[in-house]
């Protein structure tokens, strides 16, 4: 076996190369950082790079967007002009009309050229026969009348209809606004009533049609509810939506802990008691929301008037239908326009316009709809109170229904738990025979308590046993005498310290149990208190029920709307 | 000022044919259950419970008579189980029961005391001053106001 020598000489060459090593593994590293720090630069800028040429593209995009929408507008308000340019010159002409009746500054011979000029230029639209029968009429001439009326008609017998029902009762003509407005109303299907119909609806409610019209609204009403609530559904669908109103609202009630806040600390059903409480709040709440609705002796005439004259002008300045294709696309082409070429900002601006024109309601859901909110509905309280008439009967029996609920389940007893003891009470003069109960409670404490207090026996064996060595040690006499003699003064003084000691941890064991049993009285006491408040106050809102139910069961559908009908009445 | 009435009344029904609805949907007939009124007569009888017993076999037959009079000839599911009112023969009582499944027993109950579990659910109704009794279906409870109302639970 051969040893092979390392000299130190070796030893530093190694060292050497170890520390070249070092350097270049650290020139490395150092280099690897480098490139790091180009690359996350390089990657920034890349990334820059991409935003740029995505924010070029989308203009790029949106430029190009915006040449074609201005082009496009151009190209289509040529082809409705070309198309349906006289249209335009036929609403024109009727808004001129209108203003000209109403004044009553229009010579025959001018109405008589412009409109019947107009009926040959537009063969399809209903507006321009429905404006030769109104010239006709002003001029008397009835032959020409029914023949253009009859042309209306069979080109658009709604809108002729609605815009007779609004030109009627504008000029004043009650019994042939009543007419038109009898058509008017056998257009309407109840499941898909037209926007216009609830301004005419209120308009009527508030007698800014002859008192006719009411009876032939109220008619139809009755007519279309038979009609819709033929099967049992519709009304129990009703029941259970203003079930989930009346909960709804027994839940914004708050909860009573504040001002009941012993029993609802001890109470263990404390959440069905408040439930319970809160349920009977619902009457009083309720009562004020239809008084408010039937007390409205407000006056809407002046602001419906306005609204039935705006639905008119909406009617002759609409476009027909046959236009709204093109108009449309001019419409989205003009908003990509506005929008600098955001074509899709353009078209959410057009899709929320959209549905302005065409909207259509369910008679029920914009009756319910009133009632629950009728800023969602958009109507006024005229419509509230008419859509509560129609509402009644089933409020009421949905009412009672909750109210029998509430009822049934509000606690009888109030469930009483503290420190151990449990009781119950039903409205708290059970007060004598609870505290009886809650004595015996702390009774049974005070025994359990007391046996768990050992008395010292190892102390009072020690002590005898000591007092026994010290008798013997004293009569055996002698030296020990002196030794039993201190024995026994010694164990004399261990049992007595031993006795007090024991004594007075009884005695505070005592005290403590006593002062539990005083405290617990005295919570009793103040819940037992709270809880005959809490069933006085809650009788209080059960008995506003009947209220409720009395107020609920006089409305009438004949009764919902005189005052505001009256007011109209005395301003025309 | 025009005296002609433009009118879609006489004027133009001649020539042209009345309005049609645009669309109408059908809707699907079913009854709907009608909670009628309980009688006047009904109510009394049933309220004179508590005058001690009611005299022999014929007050038996009146008062199921009336019952039967009541409900017409309604099948078995429309008809009561039984009927819980207010007791007023004072403490311990509380409320007394009308049991109609069982040749019409007239049972009296304290308070605390249990009833079978088709009358406890109507008890604390039962002793609610908004209703003069409450009659126990299978499925359901009706409340019978004073006036003769019902609410259904």
């Amino acid at each position: 076996m051969s040893t092979h020598h390392i000299s130190y000489a070796d030893l530093s060459g190694i060292e050497n190369k170890f520390s070249r090593l070092r350097e270049d593994v650290r020139e490395v590293a150092a280099d690897v950082n480098h490139i790091g720090r180009e690359q996350s630069q390089m990657k920034s800028q890349l990334e820059q790079l991409i935003d740029d040429f995505a924010e070029f593209v989308d203009a790029d995009r949106k430029q190009k967007a915006l040449q074609l929408a201005e082009t496009r507008v151009g190209v289509l308000s040529q082809q409705l002009q070309t198309e349906y340019g006289y249209y335009a010159e036929i609403r024109r002409l009727a808004v001129g009309m209108l203003q000209g009746v109403d004044v009553g500054v229009l010579s025959d011979d001018t109405l008589r050229a412009s409109t019947e000029e107009v009926m040959m230029k537009a063969p399809g639209y209903w507006l321009a026969p429905v404006l030769v029968a109104l010239a006709a009429w002003i001029r008397q001439d009835q032959t020409t009348m029914q023949r253009a009326l009859a042309e209306a008609l069979r080109r658009d017998d709604y809108k002729t209809t609605l815009f007779l029902v609004l030109v009627m009762r504008r000029l004043g003509r009650r019994e042939a606004s009543l007419q038109w407005l009898q058509r008017y109303f056998r257009h309407q299907d109840p499941r898909h009533l037209d926007r216009e119909f609830v301004t005419l609806l209120e308009g009527i409610a508030t007698g800014l049609f002859p008192p006719a019209a009411r009876q032939l609204m109220q008619d139809h009403l009755r007519q279309w509810l038979n009609q819709l609530t033929e099967g049992g559904g519709f009304v129990e669908k009703q029941r259970r939506k203003w079930d989930e109103f009346m909960e709804a609202t027994a839940g914004m009630v708050g909860p009573a802990a504040t001002t009941y806040p012993q029993l609802s600390e001890h109470a263990t059903n404390w959440a069905e008691l408040n439930l319970g409480y809160n349920r009977a709040h619902v009457h009083e709440l309720m009562r004020q929301h239809f008084d408010n609705i039937t007390s409205g002796a407000h006056d809407f005439s002046t602001s419906l008037k306005t609204q039935l004259d705006e639905t008119l002008s909406r009617l002759v300045s609409n476009f027909d239908d046959e236009e709204l294709p093109l108009r449309h696309e001019v419409h989205l082409n003009q908003l990509i326009v506005r929008n600098e070429g955001d074509k899709a900002a353009a078209q959410a601006q057009l899709a929320a316009q959209d549905g302005l024109f065409d909207q259509q309601v369910d008679l029920l859901q914009l009756l319910t709809n009133a009632l629950f909110d009728s800023e969602l509905a958009g109507t006024t309280r005229v419509t509230q109170a008419l859509a509560l008439s129609v509402s009644q009967s089933w409020i009421l029996e949905a009412h009672g229904t909750f109210t029998a609920r509430a009822r049934q389940q509000v606690p009888a007893q109030a469930q009483l738990a503290l420190d151990g003891w449990q009781g119950q009470s039903a409205d708290g003069q059970n007060e004598t025979a609870l505290l009886d109960s809650q004595s015996s409670h702390y009774a049974a404490i005070m025994q359990t308590e007391l046996a768990k207090v050992a008395a010292p026996v190892g102390r009072f064996v020690g002590a005898g046993v000591l007092a026994a060595f010290g008798i013997w040690a004293a009569s055996n006499g002698g030296g020990l005498a002196l030794l039993g003699a201190v024995c026994i003064i010694l164990a004399g003084v261990l049992g007595y310290t031993g006795w007090t000691a024991f004594t007075k941890t009884k005695q505070q064991v005592r005290d403590a149990v006593n002062e539990r049993h005083r405290r617990a009285h005295e919570v009793l006491r103040g819940c037992l208190a709270e809880l005959v408040d809490f069933r006085r106050d809650y009788n209080r809102r059960d008995v506003q029920a009947a209220d409720l139910q009395q107020l609920l069961a006089n409305i009438t559908p004949e009764s919902f709307s005189s005052k505001t009908y009256e007011t109209s009445r005395a301003l025309a | 000022m025009p005296r002609i009435i433009l009118t879609p009344g006489a004027s133009v029904s001649a020539v042209t044919a009345p309005a049609a609805p645009r669309a109408t949907t059908q809707t699907s007939a079913t009854p709907r259950l009608h909670l009628g009124r309980r009688s006047a007569a009904y109510l009394k009888l049933l309220a004179g419970l508590d005058h001690g017993t009611l005299p022999g076999t014929r007050g038996w037959e009146e008062l199921l008579a009336a019952i039967q009079q009541e409900f017409g000839t309604a099948s078995l599911a429309d008809v009561p189980l039984g009927i819980v009112s207010k007791c007023f023969l004072g403490p311990p009582y509380e409320v007394h029961t009308l049991d109609l499944s069982a040749h019409a027993i007239i049972e009296h109950y304290k308070a605390g005391q249990a009833m079978p579990a088709d009358f406890e659910r109507a008890r604390q109704l039962a002793r609610h001053n908004a209703y003069a009794l409450v009659e126990v279906y299978a499925t359901k409870l009706l409340l019978i106001a004073e006036d003769g109302s019902v609410t259904h639970l």
